[in-house]
């Protein structure tokens, strides 16, 4: 009896306390710096505000944080876009292949992100297989600068993510009653009307989930941005590497950090809100 | 109108090697209430879904008003569904739900709104318009799905087990609601359902299906005193059933009646047996019998307080032959 009831808080001590040495810590731990100065990696007594007013009043700091976003918000876009057509096709096909397709939908998964950002980096650098290609075809005579973009940092990322967003979409679609299509047609609506006034709204969610998740992904990513970036293209997640380790300035790389943490759990938290008062109306 | 309503011909769908649907012939009056029963696996949803358009038939036609429709995708067939869970729009309120149909008809706003209006007074259900689906009881989304269905005027109804999720009560209680909806209307309806309860109190015609292919049809009476098969007489209630050398003897429970008497009234077939068992349902009783034979049989009568048959009682159980139906094995 003593046991049993013992067995939830048990159930739950585990993952709190991986959570609270992993995250709320370091979180905390973060965020006290960002509000001290620091010399040299020690950080000094006095409280101040100065870290958030030197990042958010530098044009160079600020363009990182802006482009940030709109590789977040860009990666999701297109994940969703591509991912919905994707995850439609492979819910609904009766091919005898179609947990082959599903696998090899989700394959890009298995490959490290690193690797596939690397292959990017091969098919768009200067003397890349895009170029040498269209060099060949005759369609340029100088090779295109692709790298370093962010265009390109958004198209390595919204293809290391797109997995995510077949999967949450493919979710909701596999949740829709079959019925409510046929409803629809029975009422007399072709097929271009049933899927707009009935399979797109109700697959709202699975779209949104995916959209947040790329977003939240894409906005915090370092390593796509490092490879397929440059100096010209700076991140938060690049500017918290550089003051960290180059310029050793913990207190600003700390505010920094708060910043990208505070503006993905506002964004993350006003869209679910969004999402829920869409549920109720 | 001269054509029926709906005319199926050698209808066929196969499913692989399994043939769900064989070859059947089926025709609806204008205004005509038809039943498909049988048990689950039969082909009575599948023909279904051939006629609303969502399976394409391997063979046969469908003429819906005269008018061959094989070809014309569901959207284009004027029928009205209502499905076994409803399949309510839970995005749209109950009148958005009911006024689907009409908005995809391009109607003009005034007609539409009045439609739904009158749509939603005819199932009861005036001022619970703006619930949605998740906001109503189980038998109001019925009646929404019906209003929903019924206000595109279709040419007419297709109703798939659209009673089987509500509770006892208000199952019979929307028997009654859809079958006198129906008669108003006077709307060729075809209706399926593995409960035969269902089929005899509401169907014109009740067409028993079995394996693909249809069994019997006929009125309620045919299907229930004059069954065509074995399988027929014993799907839909009960049926003691004596063999005989060409075939079987049908006599229903309520029609073998019981004496205390040894002798059973000259002129008809009777058997020494012994009372088993009394069931005791309320307003019935159903008696389980032995013949000194070996041969079990079922009577039931009315608990009108003059039965007092208790198990271990020695009778005689004897039926008229006009109380009794024949099925001769060819």
């Amino acid at each position: 009896m003593k046991a049993r009831r013992l067995t939830p808080y048990i159930l739950i001590v585990v993952p709190a306390t991986f959570l609270l040495a992993f995250f709320v810590i370091p979180s905390a731990v973060l965020l006290s710096m960002s509000v001290v100065q620091s010399e040299d990696t020690i950080p000094t007594g006095n409280l101040t505000l100065d870290n958030y007013a030197t990042l958010l009043s530098n044009r160079l700091y600020l363009s990182a944080i802006l482009r940030s976003f709109i590789i977040g918000v860009a990666s999701g876009v297109i994940v969703v876009v591509l991912a919905y057509p994707l995850a439609y096709f492979l819910v609904r096909t009766t091919s005898r292949w179609k947990n082959l397709l599903i696998a090899l939908s989700l394959a890009p998964l298995l490959a490290s992100v690193i690797v596939r950002t690397y292959g990017w980096w091969v098919v768009l650098n200067r003397e890349g297989a895009l170029n040498v290609a269209l060099r060949s075809l005759g369609a340029i005579d100088q090779p295109l600068i692709m790298l370093p973009s962010t265009s390109a940092i958004v198209i390595g990322l919204a293809h290391a993510l797109l997995p995510y967003g077949v999967l949450t979409i493919m979710a909701s679609l596999n949740g829709l009653n079959p019925n409510l299509e046929r409803a629809a047609m029975s009422l007399g609506a072709g097929r271009v009307r049933t899927f707009l006034a009935v399979t797109l709204p109700l697959t709202a969610p699975g779209i949104l989930g995916g959209f947040l998740l790329t977003f939240a992904i894409a906005m915090s990513a370092y390593a796509t941005p490092a490879i397929l970036g440059g100096p010209t293209t700076e991140v938060m997640a690049t500017m918290i590497r550089r003051f960290m380790l180059e310029l050793l300035d913990w207190s600003l790389g700390s505010a920094m950090g708060a910043i990208l943490l505070v503006s993905a759990m506002i964004l993350l938290l006003l869209t679910s809100a969004l999402g829920n008062r869409q549920r109720e109306s | 109108m001269a054509d029926p309503a709906l005319q199926i011909t050698t209808l066929t769908k196969r499913f692989g090697t399994l043939t769900a649907v064989d070859a059947i012939d089926l025709t609806v009056a204008q205004g005509e209430f038809v039943t498909l029963l049988g048990p689950s696996g039969c082909g009575k949803t599948t023909t279904l879904n051939m006629i609303a358009g969502f399976v394409p038939p391997d063979a046969g036609s469908i003429r819906l008003q005269g008018r061959p429709v094989e070809s014309l995708p569901p959207f284009r067939r004027d029928l009205g569904l209502v499905f076994q869970d409803y399949a309510l729009f839970p995005h749209m309120t109950a009148a958005e739900n009911v006024g689907f149909g009409l908005r995809m008809r391009r109607l003009p706003r005034e007609e539409t709104v009045r439609r739904v209006a009158e749509a939603l007074d005819l199932v009861q259900m005036s001022g619970l318009g703006e619930r949605r689906p998740s906001q109503l009881s189980g038998g109001q989304r019925q009646r929404v799905a019906l209003a929903r269905a019924l206000v595109i005027r279709p040419a007419m109804l297709l109703l798939d087990e659209p009673l089987s999720n509500l509770d006892l009560k208000l199952r019979e209680e929307m028997r009654g609601e859809i079958s006198a909806l129906q008669r108003r209307l006077a709307i060729a309806t075809v209706f399926v359902t593995h409960d035969q309860g269902e089929a005899l109190t509401m169907s014109d015609r009740i067409a028993v299906m079995r394996a693909g292919r249809i069994e019997q049809i006929g009125t309620p009476t045919d299907i229930y005193e004059r069954p065509a098969t074995r399988f027929v007489a014993g799907f839909i209630g009960t049926a003691n059933m004596i063999e005989d050398t060409d075939g079987v003897t049908v006599i229903r429970p309520e029609r073998l009646r019981l004496s205390s008497a040894e002798h059973a009234p000259p002129g008809t077939r009777h058997w020494p047996v012994r009372v088993e068992h009394v069931v005791y349902i309320g307003p019935r009783l159903e008696l389980r019998l032995r013949a000194t034979d070996g041969t079990r049989l079922q009577a039931e009568m009315v608990n009108d307080g003059t039965a007092a048959w208790s198990a271990g009682d020695t009778a005689t159980a004897w039926f008229r032959a006009e109380d009794a139906w024949a099925i001769r094995t060819p």
